[in-house]
């Protein structure tokens, strides 16, 4: 990228584009000591803040960090320790469609960021529910670290975005680019042909999904919302609140999310990453049991009940009323022998049925050890107690 | 604004292009016609005529001969509407150089720059080209150069006509400075009413205007001692008013043209008048003023020396040195809030603070956030003021939307 | 395939982990000139650099606003924004509401009737008419 001249001491001269690259290094540097003109009265009002001829720049430079008031009090909000630099989390505030220079924006960090995030969620799920089927555990892992989520924990502390990137814009502020094609950066085992998956003619099974496709077991470089409608590079430019302005938005704050989490780690070492997760991210709340949708609840509790040994389920009535009334209510338990593997109360005995049957799986797979689980990544600290085996299921069912 | 020449006599007033339109429209050749054309434009009136003359083609004697055709003769009916086309023909025969010696032997001595030397246009006679056509009229011809504009450029002016104030130009505004050269003026205010009321027959010619002052003669005057009266009147030694007077004196009163030198400020620090001040014990302060004459000397003397003009208004209140010190001496202005705390506050220190020193505008706030730059495009695709209305205010707008 | 999933994604509890305190950001307008600025220039001089060092996870502005009232505006997480204006008002009266401004959701006003409220389900169920020992009419 840099051309390095043998008469010339290295320069930190900034190259963040590739049309920048070609123009010279000390013509850039007489633009960039022009003030920068905002077409504004400079005599009645001098600017508030000395700036390079800044519009050139896709994103400020990094020594305007210490200035920002916006970006200090968000260390401070985050609780960062002062080992981490103001550069640093003012890099994680810019995203790769802001500033497509590596050395200037937050992938870096975002890929750290996001393997310490997964390692951390996965193990804490699969300690805590050792049962969950995968499809669920995607989506247990994709409840605590997607997209979606990361966004909201960005808002949640308080980060604001700029309209528009650009070397004028507050340090403080996350910079991306709505409109900017950036081909999006996923991480993880991208597939050969996308387009044959689609046409269903590679199969795309769980197992298959663990091997290829990201952490949350969705094709790398293959958006599902994409499918609704492809708009206009016309309708880009001049319409707001779209599903991409959001899709885009959505990445660029959980990227500086992912980035914080990585710079935390790059910074202040594992111990302060993995509290920083747990504090942030793992202390948010779900319902585990609201992900389940089943499709033939009944059989898949007697395929179950058979590889375990269980005797076949039998569901029973408990109790009733209104029978023949406008508002009936059935009381269905399922057994097994004796044992009553979970009960269900609905307008029809049928749907009792199927209800019971959900929560008899639900209390299978949602089987915990605990809230507390001693999960792997604790045994990486000095003189932690031993080991002890974990329980690991032995797979979730399978039925035709 | 366009100044006019301050002038002596009347024989330059003639002599210099007042309009530079009289000047071009005379024929190119004569000088001497130039001449009779410039003393018509002193008349009033004479000038626009004759403008308007010229561009009718009427002004026949007088016209510029661009065109290589003879001029006519001057028909009868406009030679007697013309006043300056009664000119004698045998003075045409007069070359340029000779009308132009004559021209400069009648100048007087000046530091104006004149336009002396002027390119004269082949007359059409001279132009080999056959196919040349002369203009019948001077509408739609090109001017060029003239003498437009020629009394606007301030090289043209000469260092005698540079206005000199009285007082000091730039104003003195530190306190102990102030202070000092009041002192400085008092002494010599002294010296100078004790001459007025002609108790000194020497130093006749004493100039109270000069106001070149170095460092050792500011020290060295203004540190005279002063004694103080039991009724408040200051007073001086005997040795101290001749050298006084000596200091003012040095300089002869400025000869008539000679130009006047530029005050110059104190060759003084702030901290050096301090010092020099501390020095000094208090009393000269009740020095009591009231005497007209010691008055008026120590308030022209202020205002040289310091340029403060100090109002009347003010100066009848003032019964001794210390009220005139407090009516001369500001008290320095408060600072603005932001500077008080960005210099004696722990605020700008903190990290998390950001304090402005004007008002954050609208705009200051689009460019904290990027979009400025966005706004600033659009407008300049659109051709629309980037701020303000350029002259479509509320009123024209309101127009636009009544239809009126 | 068995089991399907259902997209959700997970609420933040703030407050269990980390906390975050939900005024982000408070700006401080004053008058050089005017005389209902006097307190808070003072408070600006006096109070503001104690009370900004205290909270260093709130952004503070200073800036003038020649010929108006002294404000505090006070900006929060969820985007809103409070305004007070403290004309004529004395320091320390400014401080209570710099404070007021400080401890606030910035969350619009409303009346609370319920003591707590609670995204965790009940620690001892609902009570359910069917179960037990039933009722005797």
């Amino acid at each position: 990228m840099r051309t390095s001249r043998p008469d010339q001491p290295f320069r930190a001269v900034r190259h963040q584009s590739t049309s920048a690259l070609a123009l010279d290094s000390a013509l850039e540097a007489t633009a960039a000591d022009e003030p920068y003109d905002d077409g504004t009265d400079h005599v009645r009002f001098p600017p508030l803040e000395r700036l390079p001829n800044a519009t050139k720049l896709p994103s400020p430079l990094p020594e305007r960090a210490l200035t920002s008031a916006k970006l200090a009090a968000l260390h401070a909000r985050l609780s960062l320790p002062q080992k981490l630099p103001l550069q640093t989390l003012a890099r994680a505030l810019v995203d790769i469609s802001a500033d497509e220079n590596p050395l200037f924006n937050n992938v870096n960090l975002a890929f750290v960021g996001q393997t310490i995030t997964h390692y951390h969620v996965a193990e804490w799920l699969m300690c805590r529910y050792p049962r969950l089927p995968m499809t669920i555990m995607y989506a247990a892992m994709k409840a605590y670290a997607g997209d979606e989520t990361l966004h909201s924990v960005a808002r949640s502390w308080g980060v604001e975005s700029a309209a528009e990137p650009g070397g004028e814009v507050d340090s403080g502020l996350l910079q991306f680019s709505m409109y900017k094609p950036v081909s999006h950066i996923g991480f993880g085992y991208g597939r050969k042909d996308n387009s044959r998956v689609e046409q269903g003619r590679w199969r795309r099974g769980i197992a298959n999904r663990v091997l290829f496709d990201d952490d949350f077991g969705e094709q790398i470089g293959y958006d599902t919302r994409k499918k609704a409608q492809i708009p206009t590079s016309s309708q880009r430019t001049f319409s707001y609140g779209t599903e991409e302005t959001r899709a885009a938005a959505e990445r660029a704050h959980a990227a500086a999310v992912r980035a914080v989490v990585g710079s935390v780690y790059a910074h202040c070492g594992r111990e302060a990453g993995k509290a920083f997760i747990r504090a942030h991210i793992l202390s948010r709340t779900i319902d585990v049991s609201t992900l389940f949708e089943f499709k033939s609840p009944v059989v898949e509790l007697a395929r179950l009940c058979q590889r375990e040994d269980f005797e076949p389920p039998v569901a029973r009535l408990l109790s009733e009323t209104g029978r023949l009334s406008r508002t009936p209510v059935f009381v269905v338990g399922i057994f097994s022998g004796k044992d009553k593997l979970g009960e269900a109360v609905a307008g029809n005995l049928d749907h009792a049925r199927y209800k019971a049957a959900m929560n008899s799986l639900k209390s299978w797979y949602l089987y915990s050890p605990g809230e507390n689980v001693r999960v792997p990544s604790e045994m990486l600290v000095e003189g932690s107690k031993a080991w002890e085996p974990t329980y690991i299921d032995i797979g979730e069912i399978i039925h035709g | 604004m366009r100044r006019l020449p301050r002038l002596g006599s009347s024989a330059t007033v003639a002599a210099l292009p007042m309009s530079s339109t009289a000047c071009l429209r005379t024929p190119a050749a004569s000088l001497f016609k130039c001449e009779i054309a410039l003393t018509s434009a002193t008349q009033p009136h004479s000038v626009p005529r004759q403008r308007h003359q010229v561009w009718a083609n009427r002004f026949q004697s007088q016209r510029r001969c661009l065109s290589s055709a003879p001029p006519p003769p001057a028909s009868t009916p406009e030679k007697a509407v013309d006043g300056a086309s009664d000119v004698d023909t045998q003075n045409i025969q007069l070359s340029a150089s000779q009308s132009r010696r004559r021209l400069r032997a009648r100048l007087p001595k000046t530091d104006l720059t004149i336009p002396r030397k002027q390119r004269t246009v082949p007359r059409p006679a001279d132009i080999p080209d056959a196919e040349y056509v002369p203009a019948e009229s001077g509408l739609g011809l090109e001017e060029v150069g003239g003498l437009e504009g020629w009394w606007d450029n301030p090289a043209h002016w000469g260092p005698s006509k540079n206005y000199v104030g009285f007082g000091l130009q730039e104003k003195v505004m530190d306190a102990a400075l102030l202070q000092v050269l009041a002192r400085k003026a008092l002494v010599e205010a002294i010296a100078l009413k004790d001459k007025f009321e002609s108790k000194i027959k020497n130093y006749r010619r004493v100039d109270p205007t000069p106001a070149e002052f170095r460092m050792a003669e500011l020290v060295r005057i203004s540190s005279k001692e002063i004694l103080v009266a039991e009724d408040g009147s200051p007073t001086m030694a005997q040795h101290d008013v001749y050298k006084t007077l000596k200091a003012l004196s040095h300089r002869l009163p400025v000869a008539e043209g000679e130009v006047l030198p530029k005050p110059v400020g104190p060759e003084m620090t702030p901290e050096e008048a301090k010092e020099l001040l501390e020095s000094w014990d208090r009393n000269w302060k009740a020095a009591s003023i009231e005497d007209p004459a010691l008055r008026f000397y120590l308030v022209k003397r202020i205002q040289r020396l310091t340029g403060h003009v100090i109002p009347d208004a003010k100066l009848v209140g003032v019964r001794h040195m210390g009220g005139l010190l407090s009516v001369l001496v500001k008290p320095p202005k408060a600072l603005k809030l932001a500077e008080l705390i960005t210099t004696k506050s722990l605020l700008p220190t903190l990290p998390n603070v950001k304090i402005y020193p004007r008002r954050v505008t609208p705009v200051d706030k689009e460019k904290m956030v990027g979009r400025w730059k966005l706004i600033q495009k659009e407008l300049q695709e659109r051709g629309l003021p980037v701020v303000g209305t350029e002259g479509y205010g509320a009123a024209v707008e309101k127009k636009w939307v009544t239809g009126n | 395939m068995g089991v399907k999933a259902v997209h959700r994604i997970t609420t933040g509890r703030n407050g269990l982990g980390a906390f975050i305190l939900q005024c982000k950001k408070m700006d401080f307008h004053y008058c050089d000139w005017a005389g209902s600025s006097k307190g808070m220039n003072g408070f600006i001089k006096s109070i503001l650099p104690k009370f900004a060092a205290a909270h260093p996870q709130i952004e503070f502005t200073v800036s003038p606003r020649p010929s108006k009232h002294p404000v505090i505006i006070g900006h929060y997480i969820n985007g809103r924004d409070k305004a007070i204006c403290v004309r004529n008002l004395e320091p320390l009266q400014i401080l209570k509401k710099v404070e007021l401004l400080r401890d606030a959701s910035g969350e619009k006003l409303k009346k609370v009737t319920k003591p707590v409220q609670s995204i965790n389900e009940s620690v001892r169920g609902i009570w359910s008419p069917y179960h037990g020992n039933g009722m005797r009419v």
